[in-house]
C-alpha cells in the first residue's frame, strides 16, 4: 500500500490571502482518495495527477487523505502488538475446529454444577421420586377395587361408623363392609352379622370390631354373640373371630358368647 | 505437520466449475500434506467434501489472526470477534460448497466473516451512532490546510491517544464505510476484491473509501476542538 508520489507544486503562491477559494469537490475528492490507493485507471491517473500539478487545493486535499491515512494504518500497526488472540481462540483452530460437526457453532464447554448444587439436585431428584413413589401409591389404592368382608352386616340400629382408610364414615343402613374397617357401636346400639356359611354374630351395646381378610373378625372390645346353625356354619367361625386374648373355636353347631374389655378379655359360653 | 489418509477418488482430474484439484497436496506416498496447498486449493478441497480435518486448521493457522484483527475492527469488541472469527471457520467447511472458483480464498472467507461480524453487530450491540451523518458535499478550503490540521491533531496526541482515538473515530463511522476502510487500509484488499466482498461496484467502494475517510477526519478534527 505504498503511497503515489506527489507531482510537483507549481510556481506561484496559491492560496495566499486575497485570492478567491478553490472548491473541491466531492468527485475531485474520490478520485484523490483512489489516487492515493493506486486504484486510477491509466487515464485517470494521468488526468489527476495533472490537475493536482495545476491546482493546490487538490494537492492539500491530498495530503490531507494521504495525513489521515497514515494516522489510521499507524494506529492499527500499533494496537496490532497490544492484540493478542487468547488461548481458546488459539487453541480452537487445532483441536475444536479439527473436529466441528458441521454447521455447529464453536461453544465454550458446559461448565459442571458446583458441588452444592450437584447435591442439591440429587436430594431434589430423590425427594421428587419418594413424592411420586406415594403418590403413585395412593392413586394405586384408590384405584384398586376394595376387598369386601366375608361377614355382611344385614341389621343394624341407628346410625353406624366404621374407620375406614383412616376416615370416620357413617352409614344410617346395613351396607357392605370392608376389609380394614373398624365398626364403632355406641351402648344403645345392636348390630347383626352374618358369614357366607350361615354363621350369625349380633353386637350388642358398645363394641369396636375390625373386619379382615379371610373372613376374619378381631373384636377388640364389646360383648358378641355368635350362633352356628350347623357344621358349615362353625367352619366359617374356626379360627377366624380373635380376640386380644386369642381366637374364639366353636366346634359344630352351638352358640358362644364373647365379651371383651380394653383392659382384658373374658369368653364364657 | 497436518497429515490425513486422502479419500479414494476415481478421476482427480475432472474438477468441475473450473475449481482448482482438491487433490493439490497429495504426497507420493497417498497421504495429503496441507501446508504444501495454497488458501484456493485447499478452499477447493473443502468444498469437494474433504480435507475438513486438515484444511481448516491450515487455513485457520494461516489467516485466524489476521482475520480476528478484521472482525475486531468492525465488531469493536476483541472476545466477540474471536467467537466471530471461530464461527467464520466452522460455517467455512459448509459454505466452501457454494464456492465455485470465481473468487479467491480471501474473499470469499472475507465475505463470510464479514457477514457474521454485520450479523452479530446488529443482533447484539449495534453501537453506530446513528445521526452522525456530517455530509461531505463540496467543501472550500482555504486559511488552513486540512492536511496541516490533522497532522496537527497527531501532534498534540499521544501515540496511545492517537490509537484510542482513532478507534473511536472508526468504531462512530456508518456500519459500510467501516468496514471499506477496515478492508482497505488495514487487510489491504484491492477495490476490486472488496467490491466482491461487499457485493458492491467499483464505483460505490470507491465512493465509500472516500467517505469513509472524509468522516473519519472530521470525527477527528471534531474531539480535538
Amino acid at each position: 500500500m505504498s503511497e503515489p508520489t506527489l507531482p510537483p507544486a507549481p510556481s506561484g503562491n496559491p492560496g495566499a490571502p486575497g485570492e478567491p477559494a478553490v472548491t473541491v469537490t466531492e468527485a475531485d475528492a474520490v478520485l484523490l482518495s483512489a489516487y492515493l490507493d493506486g486504484e486510477l485507471s491509466g487515464d485517470e491517473h494521468r488526468a489527476i495527477e495533472a490537475r493536482i500539478a495545476a491546482e493546490p487545493p487538490l494537492r492539500d486535499e491530498l495530503e490531507a487523505l494521504t495525513a489521515g491515512r497514515r494516522m489510521l494504518i499507524g494506529a492499527e500497526n500499533e494496537s496490532t502488538s497490544l492484540l493478542h488472540p487468547s488461548q481458546t481462540f488459539l487453541a480452537f483452530g487445532k483441536s475444536k475446529l479439527a473436529n466441528a460437526a458441521p454447521g455447529e457453532l464453536p461453544v465454550a464447554p458446559a461448565l459442571k454444577p458446583p458441588r452444592m448444587r450437584r447435591t442439591l439436585l440429587v436430594l431434589g431428584a430423590v425427594v421428587f421420586a419418594l413424592l411420586v413413589m406415594r403418590g403413585a401409591g395412593r392413586v394405586l389404592r384408590m384405584l384398586a377395587a376394595p376387598e369386601r368382608s366375608a361377614w355382611q352386616m344385614t341389621a343394624v340400629s341407628g346410625t353406624w361408623q366404621v374407620e375406614r382408610d383412616e376416615r370416620m364414615v357413617s352409614f344410617e343402613n346395613p351396607a357392605a363392609l370392608q376389609v380394614g374397617d373398624r365398626l364403632y357401636l355406641d351402648h344403645l346400639q345392636t348390630a347383626t352379622l352374618e358369614s357366607p356359611g350361615g354363621a350369625v354374630c349380633t353386637l350388642e351395646g358398645y363394641a369396636k370390631v375390625r373386619f379382615q381378610g379371610s373372613g376374619g373378625l378381631f373384636v377388640e372390645e364389646g360383648l358378641l354373640q355368635i350362633e352356628a346353625k350347623d357344621e358349615r356354619a362353625a367352619a366359617d367361625l374356626d379360627k377366624a373371630v380373635r380376640t386380644p386374648d386369642g381366637a374364639v373355636n366353636l366346634r359344630g353347631a352351638g352358640r358362644l358368647r364373647v365379651q371383651v374389655t380394653p383392659a382384658a378379655a373374658r369368653t364364657g359360653g | 505437520m497436518p497429515v490425513e489418509k486422502p479419500a479414494p477418488s476415481p478421476n482427480s482430474k475432472a474438477v468441475p466449475g473450473g475449481r482448482l484439484d482438491p487433490h493439490a497436496g497429495l504426497l507420493p506416498s497417498g497421504q495429503y500434506d496441507a501446508s504444501a496447498a495454497s488458501d484456493d486449493e485447499l478452499l477447493s478441497r473443502l468444498a469437494s467434501g474433504r480435507g475438513r480435518e486438515t484444511a481448516l486448521p491450515e487455513l485457520f493457522a494461516r489467516h485466524g489472526e489476521r482475520s480476528l484483527r478484521l472482525a475486531a475492527r468492525i465488531l469493536g469488541d476483541f472476545q466477540a470477534a474471536e467467537e466471530a472469527v471461530q464461527d467464520a471457520f466452522v460455517r467455512l467447511a459448509d459454505k466452501a460448497s457454494l464456492w465455485r472458483g470465481d473468487a479467491s480464498f480471501n474473499t470469499f472467507f472475507t465475505r463470510l466473516l464479514v457477514n457474521i461480524c454485520r450479523s452479530r453487530r446488529r443482533r447484539g450491540h449495534d453501537v453506530l451512532a446513528k445521526g452522525q451523518n456530517v455530509g461531505t458535499p463540496s467543501r472550500v478550503l482555504g486559511g488552513l490546510a486540512a492536511s496541516s490540521r490533522i497532522t496537527e491533531v497527531a501532534k498534540r496526541l499521544r501515540a496511545e491517544e492517537v490509537r484510542q482515538a482513532v478507534h473511536e473515530a472508526l468504531e462512530a463511522l456508518p456500519e459500510k464505510y467501516r468496514e471499506v476502510l477496515v478492508l482497505r487500509e488495514l487487510q489491504g484488499l484491492s477495490y476490486k476484491e472488496i467490491a466482491e466482498v461487499l457485493e458492491a461496484s467499483l464505483d460505490e467502494v470507491r465512493i465509500w473509501i472516500y467517505r469513509g475517510r472524509e468522516r473519519l477526519r472530521q470525527v477527528l478534527e471534531g474531539r480535538e476542538v
